[in-house]
Order: structure tokens, then C-alpha cells, then sequence
């Protein structure tokens, strides 16, 4: 056979395909960074081993010193009976002092039968006065008279929050011949390791914000669903908020400030935390750039009630998601971080499972494995705001 | 117009989109507008009504999650991040109802009847009823509960009668006087007698 003879000059097309080197840069460029921040501070907060498929936690509270006047009104003359909120009336006891809020006049219980109170009228200067139904009454103390037994003891009853735990998984395999093939970059496995790890966090951290507490007993392959912060939000949920107004933001936060610590950060969208950086610019306090929260990137402030200044913190993968309804894309979570812990199972927190591939196979299969339940107290302590829009 | 809801600080914007303009100098309205006004939900406004609405499945215009999902398996708590007592009990769920009145809403804040229509087609129409709240109404004469002819299982209809305290008796004598489905009356004839409420003769 003749060989094929090549004449003149020779460029680079001139070569077999195969002769070439190929330029490649050996880094792979993610399309996303790792932007589980709400993982990095759950991971440095203080957690406790699970112990049981599912944990429980106990909540109480001071006894409550409020009230309002439930049905009709109280007049400006001798009416001493009067009824509070369905179920109210068992937070007082006889000779407790009520502020009526609406008129400051102050009443003095003598007899309670469920939520029907008798009071003596105009304790002090304030004379008695009509107040409307729906106003509010305020425990300002109360005063024995000498002599006197102990009256009813009443204590509040602890409640029980539970969660479930779930098991997450990210397994990946190859065979044999691909563990050994050469490749730009790091080899497999060791690259795909890398990559499931974050990939595994991210699906953890979604289940800490929106996961459905559940549980499906089908032994032996019952299945546990841990429940997210939505998932027991109740006293501050604030959907279809629209647009933020400084005014409007404020009242909100107020009143989720008004329970729980002070230990409080807000997670946002990033549409929200545009308009929220828009409020900030006029009125509240920009971050330096390293300041953080257990180790996640503080953007600005929000300053606002009692002092607080709160660290927000933007979801930057949120901004993909749909800010309608409960889409993530328009969501702000206000959390109390002394509130909210992991539980991981006892040993079966985030592990890298190396060699699961079956008995004879010529492959390398390997499994990041995490157990872990998520306790979120005082739901009153936290918030949300659904749709905000900008 | 009332609506329940288990997030007991449920406030729902119902936005305007059209801001009053006033002159500057005097205040006076120049443009009049549609204000934002915001549906605030109150826990002092509970009544019976409005719990046992919560209380009913959500297929039956309730807030409870007491749906058989579909693989046949009953949800594990009735409704979202409800709390036990210290024995592992579900505690009631009224601490953690609370309504929206439109009629009182417009007293409180000085609606016009136009906000008041604006709210309340806003509420009944909005994608969260359903999930968020539900609209309190009365059952229409004669059904033990809105919605209860399109139960299938006559288990759940015992589950939702004892929810809501509903008697079973008058549950039997719809039935009866209705679809009288053989499995429906056998279910309720069985648990009456069971419960002792009553002596019942089926074929009278």
C-alpha cells in the first residue's frame, strides 16, 4: 500500500486528530457555589444526639397577663360582671388586679367562673368607664388581703414539640475501569465525592426549611420526614406580603422580636433582600465585609425595635425559585437562633459510606448517608414572610 | 364574612395597588386611591363554628390533614407542627385557631363597604384558602357537615362526626333519608350502639 505523502508547509490541521494534546484547564467550573448557610450556623450552634426515630423537646411559658373583654362591653356604671377570651379566664386568680387598657381603669377580681370574671370596679382614681368589647386587659398584680389563704394555685403545663427523624442519602458509583481512566481535573471518585458532598448539604438544608413533619409506619421500612421551620410557624405567618414598605416590615418584625431572644437573624430571597437593602440604605446599617454569623456572610442590618440589630443573610439560591405563594423566591424567614438546634441520630450524623457496591462487582459505589431531625422551639419566637415581591 | 385558619398570626395583605395622593401643603386628598388593607386573623374571634370547620379534613372544607394519602396511609399529625401534651397527646387545636371577621374587621378600621367587598372576594378566591384558611359556613339544611356526601369511607365519616361533635344519630338519618349507603348505615348503626347513644332499629 502507497503512503500518503503530505507536500509544503504543514499546519495544525495537517496532524491526526489524535496526535494532539488537548488544551484543557484541569478546573471544572461549578455552575453554583455551596450556599448552605443556614447547615454552616445549624452546624455550629449547640445539638443533641437523637436517640429515637422521634425527639422531643418541652416548651412552657409564663403565665399569661393578658386578656380581652370577650363579648358586650363594660359600662361606665356598676357593671362588675364581666367575660374575657374563650379559655382566658382560668390565667387568673380572685383579687388579681386588670389594667383595662382602653381607659386605665383598674378592676379587681373577686370571682371567677370559667371565663366569667366578677370585679370590683375603679381600683384607685381612675372612675369607672365604658370599655368596648375586644379591649385589652393586663394582669398588673395583685393584692391579698390580710389573712388570707393561699387562694387557687395554678401553674402552667409544659408542652411537648416533637420532629421526626429522616434519612437522606446521595449515593454515586463507577466502574472499575472509570476509577483508573485518566481524567482532566481530580479523578473519580474523588471529584464526584466532592461535588455530592455539597449536593447532600443542600438537600438537608431544603428539608430544614420546608420539610412536612411526618411519619409512615410500614415496618420494616417505615420512613420518618423531619419537619422544616414552616412547618411550625403559626403566630407569624405573613403571606402574600406584596411590597415592603420600612412601616409595614417594621410592625411585623416587632412583633416577632416581642418573643424569644434576641438572637435573631433573617434569611431572605433574594428579591426580598433587594427591597430590604433598598430600606437599609436610608435607614439601617450596612456590614463590613467580614462579618459573620456562626461562620455565615453577614450582608447588612436591619435595625428596628428594642434595639436589635438584625443580621440578614440572602439565600442567593433562592432567586431561582418562584417568589409566588410559598415559592422560596419570595419568602423571608426570621429566625431565633437560641430556639432552633439539629438532632442529629446518635452516630448516624453525615457520613461518607465508601465501597457499597455489591458482593463481585466491578464497580466503586459510594453513599453519603445523614440521620438527622431538626428542633425548632417557641414557634411564636420566629417568622416568615411569604411573596414579597420588592 | 369569617374565615378560620391554624396560623394563629395569619395577616394577608390584600393589596390595593393604587396610592392616595394628598397635597402636600394641606393634606387634602387630590387623587383618591385603593389602599393596601390587611385581612388580620385574631384568636379572640374563635367560636364552635369556626373549630369544627378546622377540624374537618380538607377534602371537606376543613384545615385538619385527616385525608388518607394515596398509598392508604393516614397522615401522622392532624394538622402542621401541632404539639402534644407531655404524654404524647395531641393538644386541642383551638389554642391554635384563629378568624378573620370581614364584618368586625370593618368596624375596627373604618372599612367602606368596598374594602369590605374587595377583602372578602380577595380571601375567597386567594390560592391560600384552603391551606392557610378556610371559609366558615354554615352546613347547608339538613348535611351533617358541608362537603359530606362526597365521603367514600364511612370510617372517616365517624372519625369527622367525633372531631367536630357532630351526632350521629342525625348523620344516620341523612344517610338514610339520601344516598343510604348499606356500608354507610351499617358503619353508623355499629358505632351508636357502640357508643351507647342509642337503641337503633334499621329496618323500622
Amino acid at each position: 500500500m502507497a503512503l500518503s505523502i503530505a507536500s509544503g508547509v504543514q499546519d495544525t490541521e495537517t496532524n491526526l486528530a489524535d496526535e494532539h494534546v488537548v488544551d484543557m484547564d484541569p478546573k471544572i467550573r461549578m455552575k453554583q457555589d455551596d450556599t448552605a448557610q443556614f447547615m454552616t450556623i445549624l452546624n455550629k450552634l449547640p445539638s443533641r444526639a437523637a436517640t429515637q426515630v422521634k425527639c422531643n423537646w418541652l416548651e412552657d411559658e409564663y403565665m399569661p397577663i393578658q386578656s380581652t373583654l370577650a363579648s358586650g362591653s363594660i359600662t361606665a356604671a356598676g357593671q362588675t360582671a364581666i367575660s374575657v377570651a374563650a379559655g382566658e379566664g382560668a390565667y387568673f386568680r380572685v383579687n388579681d388586679i386588670l389594667y383595662v387598657s382602653d381607659t386605665g381603669e383598674k378592676l379587681l377580681i373577686t370571682a371567677i367562673s370559667t371565663d366569667a370574671l366578677t370585679v370590683t370596679r375603679s381600683i384607685g382614681g381612675v372612675a369607672a368607664a365604658t370599655a368596648a368589647s375586644g379591649g385589652q386587659l393586663v394582669l398588673v398584680g395583685n393584692a391579698a388581703p390580710q389573712g388570707a389563704d393561699t387562694g387557687t394555685l395554678k401553674a402552667t403545663k409544659r408542652v411537648l414539640g416533637f420532629n421526626y427523624s429522616q434519612i437522606f442519602r446521595n449515593p454515586a458509583g463507577f466502574t472499575g475501569t472509570e476509577t483508573e481512566a485518566e481524567l482532566y481535573g481530580a479523578q473519580d471518585p474523588a471529584r464526584e465525592i466532592a461535588k455530592k458532598a455539597v449536593e447532600h448539604r443542600r438537600l438537608i438544608e431544603g428539608a430544614h426549611w420546608v420539610g412536612g413533619r411526618d411519619f409512615t409506619s410500614a415496618a420494616p421500612s417505615s420512613q420518618g420526614f423531619m419537619g422544616g421551620v414552616s412547618e411550625f410557624l403559626s403566630s407569624n405567618v405573613f403571606p402574600a406580603f406584596g411590597t415592603l414598605s420600612l412601616s409595614g416590615f417594621d410592625v411585623k418584625i416587632q412583633q416577632v422580636m416581642q418573643q424569644g431572644s434576641m438572637d435573631k437573624v433573617i434569611f431572605a430571597a433574594p428579591t426580598p433582600a433587594g427591597a430590604l437593602s433598598r430600606l437599609a440604605a436610608n435607614n439601617w446599617v450596612m456590614a463590613d465585609p467580614d462579618v459573620n454569623v456562626y461562620g455565615a456572610k453577614v450582608n447588612f442590618f436591619v435595625s428596628g425595635a428594642y434595639g436589635s440589630r438584625l443580621p440578614v443573610i440572602v439565600k442567593r439560591e433562592w432567586g431561582a425559585y418562584s417568589s409566588s405563594l410559598f415559592g422560596l423566591g419570595g419568602a423571608i424567614f426570621v429566625l431565633d437562633l437560641q430556639r432552633l438546634s439539629r438532632r442529629p441520630f446518635r452516630n448516624r450524623d453525615t457520613r461518607l459510606l465508601p465501597n457499597r457496591q455489591g458482593n463481585g462487582e466491578d464497580k466503586v459505589v459510594f453513599d453519603y448517608l445523614t440521620e438527622t431531625s431538626f428542633e425548632l422551639a417557641n414557634e411564636s419566637a420566629h417568622g416568615v414572610f411569604w411573596g414579597v415581591t420588592g | 364574612m369569617r374565615f378560620v385558619s391554624d396560623k394563629r398570626g395569619l395577616s394577608i395583605t390584600v393589596v390595593g395597588g393604587t396610592p392616595e395622593v394628598r397635597d402636600p401643603a394641606s393634606g387634602a386628598v387630590t387623587r383618591s386611591g385603593v389602599p393596601d388593607v390587611e385581612a388580620k386573623f385574631s384568636h379572640d374571634l374563635l367560636d364552635e363554628e369556626a373549630i369544627n370547620i378546622a377540624k374537618l379534613p380538607r377534602s371537606q372544607g376543613g384545615l385538619a390533614n385527616t385525608d388518607r394519602r394515596s398509598d392508604g396511609t393516614m397522615p401522622d399529625s392532624p394538622f402542621r407542627g401541632q404539639q402534644q401534651d407531655e404524654s404524647g397527646k395531641f393538644l386541642p387545636i383551638e389554642a391554635r385557631l384563629a378568624v378573620f371577621d370581614s364584618e368586625v374587621a370593618s368596624l375596627q378600621y373604618g372599612w367602606s363597604a368596598e374594602t369590605r367587598e374587595r377583602v372578602e372576594q380577595e380571601l375567597l378566591t386567594h390560592a391560600f384558602r384552603g391551606n392557610l384558611y378556610q371559609l366558615v359556613e354554615s352546613a347547608a339544611a339538613g348535611l351533617p357537615w358541608n362537603g359530606y356526601d362526597s365521603v367514600t369511607d364511612p370510617e372517616q365519616v365517624i372519625y369527622i362526626a367525633g372531631l367536630t361533635n357532630t351526632d350521629l344519630n342525625l348523620v344516620l338519618s341523612y344517610e338514610k333519608a339520601n344516598a343510604n349507603r348499606p356500608e354507610f348505615v351499617e358503619a353508623l348503626v355499629k358505632e351508636i350502639v357502640m357508643l351507647g347513644e342509642a337503641e337503633v332499629v334499621v329496618n323500622a
